[in-house]
């Protein structure tokens, strides 16, 4: 009988206590992040191009930064979008110029054809370019003499962008 | 003893039911979004489910306890008559669990 009673109490504090979360509004606005999630298939041609740039030189390839998120997939699904964005790949800082151009050339169709959702306006490069400028003696002098710190190296942000469909 | 609607077996059936159907159809919205994506209007009906779910769970708080407290804190009743119903009473507290989960699913799908 007090065994019983126990595990009364025991449920009703099993059932009470999940109100903790359920009655906060915060939890109700709980959803998933709003970030671009490339397909399987697209992640991996995007991993074999991060890592034929790698042989050159270090880089990270990401593809978060994208305005396409669940909502924008679903209206693009119902035809109620009145335009339609790019698809941005954003590449860390980069030295070598040519190459990664080159590197962009040639993968950017392999990337055209793993984006098989028509939500797609173009597909857009990103990275910042750096220049390295190296100062004269004379310059470095002054800039000691005058506790000044040179700023050496300079970004150049440069974006590469591929039609995919007319509109 | 003097049996309550709250604690007779139809309304128990009831009870399970509706939590149950709860439960399906927020399994349907994850499993098949793509075939609801197509209907336009499908946000709003989760949106509205959304608000009748979460008043579902806000009057079966009350009913749980009222429950509870009538199968479990009452001396004068015998054993033999309520056992199946303590056992599912806790079934339904496990099957309201599931129902708060599928009320926090459904409105994370809907843009606020």
């Amino acid at each position: 009988m007090f065994l019983r009673k126990i595990l009364g109490a025991v449920l009703i504090i099993g059932v009470l206590f999940p109100m903790l979360f359920f009655l906060n509004p915060f939890m109700w606005g709980m959803r998933r992040p709003p970030e671009f999630i490339p397909s399987e298939r697209l992640e991996k041609v995007l991993e074999r191009m991060e890592k034929e740039i790698n042989e050159e030189e270090p880089v990270e390839i990401d593809t978060y930064d994208n305005e396409p998120n669940l909502w924008y997939l679903r209206d693009c699904q119902n035809k109620t979008l009145d335009s339609l964005s790019n698809l941005k790949v954003s590449l860390s800082t980069i030295k070598n110029d040519r190459f990664v151009k080159e590197k962009i050339k040639k993968y950017a169709p392999l990337i055209e054809a793993e984006i098989d959702c028509r939500c797609y306006d173009s597909l857009l490069f990103v990275y910042d370019l750096r220049k390295e400028e190296v100062p004269s003696n004379a310059e470095q002098d002054l800039a000691k003499k005058y506790g000044f710190e040179k700023q050496e190296e300079e970004y150049k942000r440069i974006s590469i962008g591929f039609k995919i469909r007319k509109r | 003893m003097k049996q309550g609607i709250i604690t007779s077996y139809s309304f128990l059936r009831l009870q399970s039911i509706a939590f149950f159907f709860i439960i399906v159809w927020a399994l349907l919205i994850k499993n098949f979004q793509i075939l609801f994506v197509v209907w336009k209007h499908i946000e709003l009906v989760n949106k509205i489910l959304f608000v009748i779910y979460f008043f579902t769970v806000l009057i079966s708080v009350v009913v749980l306890i009222k429950q509870i407290r009538s199968l479990y804190f009452n001396d004068d009743d015998d054993d033999d008559q309520n056992t199946l119903k303590r056992i599912w009473v806790v079934f339904n507290i496990i099957l309201y669990y599931g129902v708060m989960a599928a009320d926090l699913y459904l409105v994370s799908q809907s843009r606020l």
